[in-house]
């Protein structure tokens, strides 16, 4: 993925069935960032043949307030550093598929849950109608990035689009640039 | 056993590297995202139902 210079440093600290990275976004602020792979499932039966059996790791990401001892991962921070922040994250992807070079990873908004809506009507100044114009924006942040470096990143990385219907059941395809997904997942290509 | 109580506001300079060991520690074995996880989960779980 994106290897540019313009990120943070991170102390990493792996152990079984998980990957951690520490940083300190240096903007207006200090703000202890943790990026965090987690076992998740493993899938099973999907339409996609050559993903049977594979392990599915999530990619969270959040801040860690030190004096509360708490993370949140559904706030923006507005801290004067997001490409830089997003960056950093971005280069923690190749070192997870050192360690893990056979399993997937699924990425999912913060803000792209039914709660997020409820919670966000509660003190948004938006004065959304039906549809709340903050909902899924994180989703469509990392589609955006697919989609723009898509031939780039194709020659290391394999997408898959989570969409959930109406019934809430769930197709995991072959990434289609443009496309709206819930989910994003992706593999090494060996 | 008895222990210390420190009331100093004084503060301790550390490297950024040596607050990052602290943090790692303090959070050592915590679920960091439990919401993000279970609904990871839930996501690949109803993917797996869907087909079978």
């Amino acid at each position: 993925m994106n290897q540019s210079i313009h990120k943070y440093e991170t102390q990493k600290e792996i152990s079984h069935n998980e990957l951690r990275f520490y940083f300190i976004s240096n903007g207006s602020q200090h703000i202890i960032k943790v990026v965090h792979y987690s076992y998740a499932e493993r899938l099973q039966q999907i339409q996609i043949k050559e993903l049977d059996g594979k392990k599915v790791y999530n990619l969270g990401f959040g801040d860690y307030n030190l004096d509360a001892d708490d993370m949140v991962d559904d706030r923006i921070t507005l801290n004067g550093d997001p490409y830089k922040v997003f960056n950093t994250v971005l280069n923690t992807i190749p070192v997870f598929f050192q360690h893990y070079p056979a399993h997937l990873v699924i990425v999912q908004g913060s803000d792209g849950t039914p709660e997020f809506t409820a919670s966000c009507r509660r003190s948004c100044t938006k004065n959304c109608n039906v549809f709340c114009r903050k909902f899924n924006r994180r989703m469509t942040i990392y589609r955006k990035y697919i989609d723009k470096y898509y031939d780039q990143l194709c020659i290391d990385y394999q997408f898959f689009g989570g969409v959930r219907d109406e019934q809430n059941k769930i197709s995991i395809s072959h990434y289609i640039c443009g496309e709206n997904y819930d989910a994003v997942l992706f593999r090494k290509i060996s | 056993m008895k222990t210390k109580v420190t009331t100093s506001k004084r503060l301790v300079k550390v490297s950024e590297s040596v607050l990052l060991s602290l943090v790692a520690s303090k959070l050592r074995g915590r679920e960091l995202f439990p919401k993000k996880v279970e609904s990871a989960r839930k996501f690949v779980q109803q993917a797996n139902a869907a087909k079978a």
